[in-house]
C-alpha cells in the first residue's frame, strides 16, 4: 500500500467519479426498436418452426393411422373395402336388371299376340339368370373377383342384346315417320 | 460471489428474458451508465461509445436466455461490452501494439509514489487516459478501472501476462508525464 494521495489510491476512492458519463437519452428507443425487430423475427422463426412441427406431427399421426389400420385393423380395412364394392356392384346390378325388366316388358307387350317369343326368352333368360345366381355366389365368395364381376357384367348385357334384337324386329319404325317430317322443318 | 449477488435483479432478468419491454428498459437504466463509461474509455470516442453500447444491450437482449446466473448480470453485462469494443478496435486495425514483455528497466520506470506529487483530480485523470496510446489505455482501463487481473487481461486480449504489466506501468508513468506537463502548462499560464 502506497501513500494514500499516491496514483494508485487515489483512482480505488474515486472509482465510481470515472463513471460520470451518460449516454443520450435517445439511446434507449433505438435499442427498443432493434430488440423488438429481432425477438419478434424469433417469434416468427419459432411460429415457422411451430408450423413445420405441426406439418411434421401431421404427417406422423396420418402415417401412424394408416399403419395401424394396416397392421391393427386390417378385417375392419377388409370389410371397409368390401362394402364399398358391394355398394358398386348392387347399383350396376340395379340398373342392369331395371334396363332388363324395362325392355322386357316392352318385348311382351309388343308380342302379345305371339306367345312363342315370350317363351323363348323365358327359356333363354332361364340359363342366364342360372349362371347369374351362380356368378353373384362366387362374388360373395370373393367380392374383389374381376373374372366374377366381368362375367356378370356379360350376363347383363347378353340379356339387354338379346331384348334389343327382339325389339328390333318387333317395334314400328320410326325412321319412316322422321322421313315424312324432313321436308317440315329445317335447322342448322 | 455470493449466492445472493449473483441472484441481484432476478426477477427482472427473467422477465427481461421473456421481451417484457419495461423489464428490458430497467436493466438497461441499471447497467447503461457503467457500461456506456467502459465503452468511452475502451473507444476514446463518445460517439463510438454510444454505438458500442448500442451493440451490447441488443445482443445481451438477444442473448440473455443463456444467461445462467454463476455471475452477477453486470459482469456478464460487462464482459459481452469488453468483446465488442475490442473486436471492434480490431476489426479497424487499431494498433494495439502491447510492446515487449516487462523487463527490469520499465519496473523501475514507475512507482506508487510518483503521482504524490501531482495533483490528482479525476477530471484531469480522465483527459490522460485519453491520450494514452491504444494499447496502454485498453489494459490501464481493464485494470485499474474494471478491476481484472494481469491473468484475466491477458486471455482477453490474447497477451501474455509480463506484456499486460507492462503496458500498465508504461500507461501509469505516462499519465504521471501527461497530468506533471499539465501543471508545468497551468503554471506557466499564471
Amino acid at each position: 500500500m502506497g501513500k494514500p494521495n499516491s496514483f494508485d489510491d487515489f483512482i480505488r476512492h474515486n472509482r465510481d467519479a470515472f463513471d460520470s458519463q451518460m449516454p443520450s437519452d435517445q439511446l434507449w428507443d433505438k435499442i427498443a426498436a432493434e430488440v423488438n425487430v429481432s425477438q419478434s423475427g424469433q417469434r416468427q422463426l419459432w411460429f415457422m418452426h411451430a408450423k413445420r412441427y405441426a406439418a411434421v406431427a401431421v404427417i406422423f399421426m396420418s402415417v401412424s393411422i394408416g399403419l395401424y389400420m394396416v397392421f391393427h385393423s386390417s378385417t375392419n380395412g377388409e370389410e371397409m373395402h368390401a362394402s364399398v364394392m358391394n355398394k358398386e356392384i348392387n347399383d350396376v346390378s340395379y340398373f342392369y336388371e331395371t334396363e332388363i325388366d324395362r325392355k322386357r316388358e316392352q318385348v311382351i307387350a309388343l308380342t302379345a299376340e305371339t306367345p312363342a317369343i315370350k317363351e323363348e326368352i323365358e327359356m333363354d333368360f332361364e340359363a342366364l339368370d342360372k349362371a347369374l345366381v351362380e356368378l353373384k355366389a362366387d362374388l360373395n365368395d370373393d367380392v374383389a373377383n374381376s373374372e366374377v364381376l366381368t362375367a356378370m357384367i356379360q350376363n347383363y348385357r347378353l340379356k339387354l342384346q338379346i331384348l334389343e334384337q327382339i325389339l328390333e324386329f318387333v317395334e314400328p319404325t320410326s325412321i319412316d315417320n322422321n322421313t315424312e317430317n324432313e321436308n317440315d322443318t329445317f335447322s342448322l | 460471489m455470493s449466492p445472493l449477488q449473483i441472484d441481484i435483479h432476478r426477477d427482472i432478468i427473467e422477465k427481461a428474458r421473456t421481451g417484457n419491454s419495461k423489464a428490458q428498459r430497467e436493466l438497461y437504466s441499471l447497467y447503461c451508465r457503467a457500461m456506456y463509461n467502459i465503452c468511452c474509455r475502451m473507444m476514446n470516442n463518445t460517439t463510438e461509445a454510444e454505438d458500442m453500447l448500442q451493440e451490447v444491450f441488443i445482443e445481451a437482449f438477444t442473448r440473455l436466455d443463456t444467461f445462467r446466473f454463476d455471475s452477477t448480470i453486470g459482469a456478464w453485462l460487462k464482459r459481452i461490452t469488453i468483446n465488442k469494443c475490442i473486436n471492434e478496435l480490431r476489426k479497424r486495425k487499431v494498433a494495439l501494439d502491447y510492446g515487449e514483455v516487462l523487463s527490469n528497466d520499465v519496473a523501475e520506470e514507475y512507482n506508487d509514489e510518483d503521482g504524490a506529487d501531482v495533483a490528482l483530480s479525476v477530471d484531469r485523470i480522465r483527459h490522460a487516459i485519453g491520450l494514452l496510446p491504444d494499447g496502454y489505455r485498453v489494459v490501464f482501463s481493464l485494470y485499474m478501472l474494471e478491476g481484472y487481473d494481469h491473468e484475466e487481461i491477458s486471455k482477453i486480449l490474447n497477451i501474455s501476462e509480463s506484456t499486460s504489466k507492462t503496458q500498465l506501468l508504461r500507461g501509469k508513468k505516462k499519465i504521471i508525464e501527461i497530468l506533471k506537463a499539465g501543471e508545468i502548462q497551468t503554471s506557466g499560464k499564471n
